[in-house]
């Protein structure tokens, strides 16, 4: 019977040409991961990323100390609440996002940088970074443990880890009194060389590794788009069990295909670490649903609700059915208040899934109806 | 059966959003000299204003002549990079980087937009 594991099986024109096939680096890189490639491993200027082609991959190796998922992470976040808003910089001075409902909220790293990368001429051009140091003194995050999500573009995050010692990077990150700080979110595209999808992932945990160095406490960072990539991971976790959270940048992901496979991943991920909570960064909120039971150890992170807002949208929860709709109505209310009202809409819509998918799980009425008002809150509690 | 996951950041990049990584700052081995590597020379993108009333999208050529590069669409010259840019086009055409250009309105006034492309 044939084997569909085999690696030997369904290899694209350039698997073969990928250094990994002849077990280069491992048991770092496994040679069973060619069989996703499917594009070129040359890449003589290093286009995004290095490749097992590299003629200097040992400097970068040298810089991540190796592929091996060796990173050891000390400081660790035991207790985050699972919705957290996340504010930009030109939404700080939402001043009524009252910290006793929201006592967390996050920034992504475009939004603490005054410069850094400018759009010009239709593609983004690194620039001379320049931090916004007095960020969090802002009335958004007064009051609120703030933190930092290291997304942005790969011209953003690779300029700002190359330049990351000239600008004190890291140094800078504690000064600003964040919270806490996640790995950069070095990008795993489909299809491109192994050793390039190792690095990323090596140099996000180093990136873990080096804010800690500065007593930051971090949570890191998880692209996993193979079976190779999550055993990879949960046999680190598993290693470093102090870790209970980590995050999961899902802005891209649109298409329902690529939803259920993220959250298949996740839940592997769950179910292997029975003890870790996940954060998932911009995951659509209407389809949590497909976490099930899982929802207790899931938290959202997204800019929804004030994105929704700068554009007039109001959200609206439909306790009795549990549906979160869209009133796409402009509305007298000002900027501020329909970000608050989208927030708590969210965070409801929310609370009424775990209830849902949760058999031990009641949302507290005090908090639905400070949030809801008390109308919605009645229907909610019958 | 393995399962595909798309996980990660999805199965392809932006155009936009293309840097050229460069070597590690302080690596023993970084023999590319700060400032002088491909990635610091050839810059992501340029435009440059030209004389033409046809639609956007269009394709534009780099010529090279005398002096500096010629912009061409439709076949012909439509405007010309400035000596900066000539010389910075040379020198990335000598190491494999090409700029492909179209045409674009910007506040209705027309720009031949050349990209980074790696040969």
């Amino acid at each position: 019977m044939l084997d569909s594991t085999d690696p030997l099986r369904s290899l694209s024109m350039f698997s073969e040409g990928c250094e990994v096939a002849k077990g280069y680096l491992y048991p770092f890189v496994e040679p069973g991961e060619t069989k996703y490639v499917t594009k070129s491993c040359c890449n003589r200027h290093r286009e995004c990323t290095p490749t097992c082609k590299d003629r200097q991959l040992g400097v970068f190796l040298d810089e991540v100390g190796g592929l091996e998922f060796d990173t050891h992470l000390s400081s660790g976040i035991y207790t985050l609440p699972s919705y957290i808003p996340t504010f930009d910089y030109h939404t700080r001075g939402l001043s009524n996002f009252n910290p006793k409902h929201y006592p967390y909220v996050a920034v992504t790293l475009q939004d603490i940088l005054r410069s850094g990368v400018v759009y010009k001429a239709g593609a983004l051009h690194e620039r001379e970074v320049q931090y916004r140091i007095n960020l969090l003194l802002a009335s958004a995050f007064r009051g609120k443990k703030v933190i930092l999500l290291l997304t942005g573009s790969d011209t953003l995050i690779e300029w700002v880890w190359y330049t990351r010692r000239d600008i004190n990077f890291f140094q800078t990150l504690a000064t600003m009194g964040f919270y806490a700080v996640s790995g950069f979110n070095f990008s795993v595209i489909d299809g491109e060389c192994p050793v390039a999808h190792a690095l990323a992932q090596k140099k996000s945990l180093v990136s873990c590794e080096l804010a800690e160095q500065y007593g930051i406490k971090t949570i890191p960072h998880v692209y996993a788009i193979n079976e190779y990539h999550i055993r990879r991971y949960i046999t680190w976790f598993k290693n470093n069990s102090h870790v209970k959270f980590c995050v999961v940048n899902c802005q891209l992901q649109d298409r329902m295909e690529d939803v259920q496979t993220t959250v298949q991943a996740v839940k592997t991920l769950m179910q292997e670490l029975p003890y870790l909570h996940v954060i998932l960064q911009g995951f659509r909120i209407t389809r949590l649903s497909l976490f099930g039971e899982l929802l207790s150890r899931i938290h959202l992170v997204e800019k929804s609700p004030i994105k929704d807002a700068q554009m007039r949208r109001k959200r609206i929860v439909l306790p009795n059915e549990g549906r979160l709709v869209t009133g796409w109505r402009r509305t007298d209310e000002t900027m501020p208040e329909l970000s608050l009202h989208n927030a708590n809409h969210r965070r409801v819509y929310f609370e009424l899934l775990k209830k849902k998918y949760l058999p031990d799980y009641t949302p507290s009425e005090q908090l639905l109806r400070e949030l809801l008002g008390t109308s919605l809150s009645v229907a909610l509690s019958r | 059966m393995t399962r595909r996951n798309n996980m990660g950041s999805g199965s392809t990049r932006k155009v936009v959003d293309r840097p050229l990584i460069r070597t590690p700052k302080g690596s023993r081995s970084g023999g590319e000299g700060e400032g002088h590597s491909v990635a610091d020379v050839c810059i992501p993108s340029f435009d440059v204003r030209i004389e033409y009333e046809g639609k956007d999208g269009v394709p534009a050529y780099l010529q090279r002549s005398e002096k500096n590069y010629q912009v061409i669409v439709d076949r012909k010259v439509v405007g010309g990079l400035s000596m900066k840019l000539s010389v910075m086009t040379a020198q990335c055409e000598m190491e494999g980087v090409l700029y492909v250009g179209k045409v674009v309105y910007d506040k209705k006034t027309p720009y031949a937009r050349f990209n980074r492309s790696i040969a």
